[in-house]
């Protein structure tokens, strides 16, 4: 056993997955530093209400897991900083941060990445007006801000979420107008049979599911929001049926969500270097963990989430093994500790995460679909750039996503890739004979979000800048 | 040209080794010319310096004996749907040097004299008229330096033109495949090994054109140059109404400032970042980042509205006295070498074609360029 | 629960918008029929809160004059916010 090691351990990211963790490891007898960009604790699922969604949200499992996780996390030695946003990191894992205290570094430490997930998206005619949201979008603000996208909504994609979030909008008491999912029924039924083990949230799913059909909603499977046109009152949705684009189906509605099911938020271990790989089930690229996080960097662990989609429960479970997994590595606890903390929780994430993978083709049925998409699409919102130009692209030879991109500028934007990164991909394999491997993806670059200018500069006089000696003449 | 031939000959006339702005061009003129030419990349085309460029096309930063291949690279730019196939969007504009101080405006005025010696038309004008030129700039300037010849282009959309260009040429290109070694196959030419392919490739001639990894090449033929890597860190912002139309720097060279068709405002100047040869750039250093963006916004002081919207670094070379290496490095004139020129991006439509005229027969002066003025023997001129 | 949301007033460009403290921006603008809150600086469409997590870069707006996401920031009495403007 190494002699023990308390150096700093610095969590990104405190959601289920990120705020355990960070008990377990300061429990552990580490200094530690948890760090989240919103104002609580708690991440997607967790995610504290805002006052008013706490009148008008039916009180659920959610709200108080996460004021029992929130409750956890400041009886605990967690250094919390919320508000505050990681922007940049050097290879030495300097951390580069922002928040209402403005600009400030952390020195490197051991991190613990738990940035959990991001929702992906395939583009389709009108998919930027702000009629339409993503559909994990929609929960947030049904659940966190108790607010109806809009009085009837289409909602639309692909996974679980479609059938919480048309929960969602009859709760606040609004209409679903349809659901149009991607996958197919007989995939649910194939999962159905299986969610008998799985106590969690995929089962509810189902049970919305079939709720939704009783209340007489049109549920669409093996379909699509092939496009959305702005009327006086909203929007006019056209659905269209994958095996048979001909048939059409069409939806008058005040707003959409539309998702294609969560993928890992990747910038941040992209940007230090650990290995990545293609994940073929769920479509997406995740960094390459072992069982309790450990990735190609000794200094550096991913869990909950961030480390492949797998839901609240297995972040939990996820986030358990990593600080134990961690405390065992610095030399703190024997590996026979280890086994005896870890026995229990990582029988059950065996079990869990054979059930979630399960869930990942459903999540990701919608991946045909940007490689079909008509030429005038807008792929990239932020570059606004189509279908066509990345075709044209690739025929000229970009068959990799960052040539690709230096070609376009798609992904050059303000949100870096993250909405258009999927569908450029399938893009490509879908054009060429390139697999997602060879596709890559997009460079991560600094900063990771958009910084004001000033908050670089601050104040400064013209004395100050330390200007380096002369070009040559 | 319809000259593209779609089987590959056993042996090519000339193999071009890196695929950025000086071995494209080559490469395009020589196929152009007739010759069988391919074209190897360790990664994509135009992946390193040429596609990651801040595109600036001016006078004010170049090397003053560079400029006269500078006005012409530029010329070049300005009109490549003549010689390129497309209009890749560079846009003229005049350009100020600013100084802030009494010892810039020294700096400033010296500059410019040399400067103008070499035929750049600089002169230097008051803050008024300096004003009156970029009304955006911080009144606070003691003097600048005005050029009528200046100007952008958009780098990103470079690449894609060169790569239908080079299709069209017939030019074939080999991606992903670092050349491992190039060595003589006993009269014949030579034998170019790949990583990652068992396939050898065969060529009568090769020409260096590796940019900031051309110094380990440079010794296989020989010639023993350290090649300095300069890891040059750009900021952009995110599109904004428009504060500047010229392109903007100060007296000693350490900012380059524009604003694109887009509204995005581009902010480089030569500040450094960390990074290798192997790596790339691999750290943004926060001083250098703080600084280079508070000289913006110095000369900006509009800028203060903007948002940054990425970093990042590029690799950049240079020889031991700062000027190009293009010319043969062998005596039988069959391996060549083009880069390591400063502003490279300006000049290198037009230093790629100068080397190609001399591969096919013509003899333009490259004297101050010879590979061969590091070691002792010149080859300027030497036949077999 | 014991105390209620507390209703607030702030104005977006000039129109007075009724809120609760706390909530983020982006919900009381909806409930008030703006889903608008921005254009795309390259070709001026209309653009609104996609992603609600800090992704998509879309619901930038400027509260008292600085730059601020509508999905998460949160609501407080007489704030003022203008559109995030880009060129
Ligand atoms: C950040 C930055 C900003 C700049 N701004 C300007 C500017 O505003 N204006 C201006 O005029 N100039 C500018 N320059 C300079 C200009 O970009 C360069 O001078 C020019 O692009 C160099 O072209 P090149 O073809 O010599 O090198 P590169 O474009 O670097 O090409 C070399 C190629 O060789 C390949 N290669 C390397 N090793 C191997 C191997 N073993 N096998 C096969 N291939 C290999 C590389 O992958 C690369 O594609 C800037 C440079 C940088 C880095
Ligand atoms: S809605 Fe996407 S960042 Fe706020």
């Amino acid at each position: 056993m190494p002699s023990p090691d308390f150096s700093p351990v610095t969590v990104i990211g405190g959601g289920i997955a990120g705020s355990t963790a960070a008990i377990a490891l300061s429990r552990h007898g580490l200094p530690v530093t948890l760090i989240d960009e919103q104002s609580e604790a708690g991440g997607q699922i967790f995610r504290a209400p805002s006052p008013y969604a706490r009148q008008t949200v039916p009180p659920n499992h959610e709200f108080s897991g996460g004021d029992t996780l929130r409750g956890k996390l400041a009886a605990s030695d967690v250094t919390v900083r919320l508000g505050t946003r990681v922007w940049g990191l050097s290879p030495s894992l300097t951390l580069d941060l922002i928040g209402s205290d403005g600009m400030s570094q952390l020195p490197p430490s051991t991190v613990v990445v738990a940035n959990g997930a991001t929702e992906r998206f395939f583009p389709f005619p009108g998919w930027t007006t702000p009629r339409i949201t993503g559909l994990a979008g929609a929960s947030i603000l049904m659940r966190n801000g108790g607010t109806l996208p809009g009085q009837t909504v289409v909602v639309a994609g692909s996974g679980p979420l479609l059938f919480s979030v048309a929960h969602q909008v009859l709760e606040l008491g609004g209409k679903v107008a349809a659901i149009v999912d991607a996958g197919s029924r007989t995939d649910w039924f194939r999962l159905g049979a299986m969610l008998a083990l799985d106590p969690s949230r995929m089962a509810q799913a189902l049970s919305w599911m079939g709720q939704l059909r009783k209340a007489g909603i049109p549920i669409h499977h093996r379909s699509f929001l092939s496009s959305a046109q702005e009327t006086e009152s909203g929007l006019l949705l056209t659905v269209s049926e994958m095996d048979h684009p001909q048939r059409r189906h069409l939806y008058a509605a005040e707003t959409a969500a539309c998702g294609y099911g969560l993928k890992p938020s990747t910038l941040i271990t992209r940007s230090a270097g650990v290995q990545h790989h293609h994940d073929a089930l769920g479509g997406y690229l995740e960094p390459v963990t072992d069982v309790a996080g450990r990735t190609s960097r000794p200094d550096l662990y991913v869990t909950g989430d961030a480390a492949g989609i797998r839901g609240m429960a297995v972040a939990r479970l996820r986030g358990l093994v990593t600080a134990h997994a961690l405390a065992q590595d610095r030399g703190l606890i024997s590996s026979a500790t280890y086994e005896s903390l870890t026995r229990t929780p990582r029988r059950q994430l065996r079990r869990l995460d054979a059930v979630s993978r399960r869930m990942l083709p459903l999540m990701n049925a919608g991946r045909e679909l940007a490689a079909s998409v008509h030429d005038d699409t807008i792929v990239c919102r932020c570059e606004r750039v189509t279908a066509a130009t990345l075709r044209s692209a690739i025929h000229s030879g970009a068959k990799d996503l960052n040539q690709l991109k230096a070609w376009t500028r798609c992904g050059m934007g303000p949100c870096q890739g993250r909405m258009c990164e999927d569908s450029a991909r399938n893009l490509v394999t879908g054009t060429c004979k390139n697999t997602p491997e060879d596709a890559g993806s997009f460079t991560a670059r600094m900063p990771f979000f958009p910084l004001p200018l000033t908050s670089v500069t601050g104040t400064f006089d013209y004395s100050d800048i330390p200007l380096p000696k002369a070009a040559p003449l | 040209m319809t000259v593209a031939l779609h089987e590959k000959p056993a042996v090519y006339d000339a193999v071009i080794v890196g695929a950025g702005v000086m071995g494209a061009t080559t490469a395009l003129f020589l196929a152009r010319a007739g010759l069988n030419v391919a074209m190897i990349d360790r990664q994509d085309m135009f992946r390193a310096a040429s596609g990651v460029n801040a595109g600036t096309l001016t006078l004010h930063m170049t090397r003053a004996q560079l400029i006269p291949h500078a006005i012409r690279g530029r010329e070049m730019w300005l009109n490549s749907a003549e010689w390129l196939g497309e209009d890749v969007g560079a846009l003229a504009t005049p350009g100020l040097s600013m100084a802030f101080t009494e010892a810039e405006e020294d700096l400033l005025r010296q500059r410019a004299r040399v400067r103008q010696e070499m035929g750049a038309p600089i002169e230097i004008v008051s803050p008024e008229r300096a004003i009156s030129i970029e009304p955006g700039i911080n009144p606070g300037l003691r003097a600048a330096a005005y050029c009528a010849l200046d100007g952008h282009i958009p780098t990103y959309r470079v690449g894609g033109a060169y790569a239908r260009a080079l299709k069209q040429a017939g030019v074939t290109l080999i991606e992903n495949a670092a050349v491992e070694t190039i060595a003589s196959s006993g009269g014949q030419g030579y034998e170019i090994r790949l990583a990652n392919r068992n396939q050898a490739v065969h060529a009568h001639r090769v020409v260096l054109s590796t940019g900031a990894w051309l110094e380990k090449m440079l010794g296989w033929f020989g010639h023993d140059i350290p090649i300095r890597c300069l890891i040059n860190q750009l900021v952009v912002t995110e599109t904004l109404s428009p504060v500047m139309n010229s392109v903007l720097s100060i007296a000693n060279g350490l900012l380059s400032l524009k604003q694109f068709a887009n509204g995005s405002v581009l902010i480089g100047g030569g500040w450094q970042g960390e990074g290798n040869i192997r790596d790339g750039g691999t750290r943004v250093i926060p001083e250098n980042l703080q600084g280079n963006v508070r000289l913006a916004q110095h000369v900006v002081p509009q800028l203060n509205t903007a948002q940054i919207l990425r970093v990042w670094l590029g690799l950049e070379s240079e020889t031991p006295d700062a000027m190009p290496l293009i010319g043969p490095l062998t005596h039988d004139d069959n391996a060549f070498v083009v880069g390591c020129v400063h502003s490279g991006f300006t000049s290198g439509p037009y230093m790629g074609r100068l080397l190609a005229e001399r591969i096919l027969g013509a003899d333009p002066d490259l004297t101050a360029f010879d590979p061969y003025r590091f070691s002792s023997s010149p080859a300027t001129g030497s036949q077999p | 629960m014991s105390n209620g949301p507390s209703p607030v007033t702030f104005t977006y460009l000039t129109q007075t918008i009724e809120g609760f403290e706390g909530e983020p921006v982006a919900a009381a603008l909806r409930r008030a029929g703006i889903l608008e809150l921005g254009r795309s600086g390259i070709d001026n469409s209309s653009r609104g809160a996609f992603c609600f997590m800090g992704s998509c870069q879309e619901c930038r707006i400027r509260i008292n004059g600085t730059v601020a996401y509508a999905c998460k920031a949160p609501v407080f009495s007489n704030m003022t916010i203008t559109p995030y403007a880009q060129s």
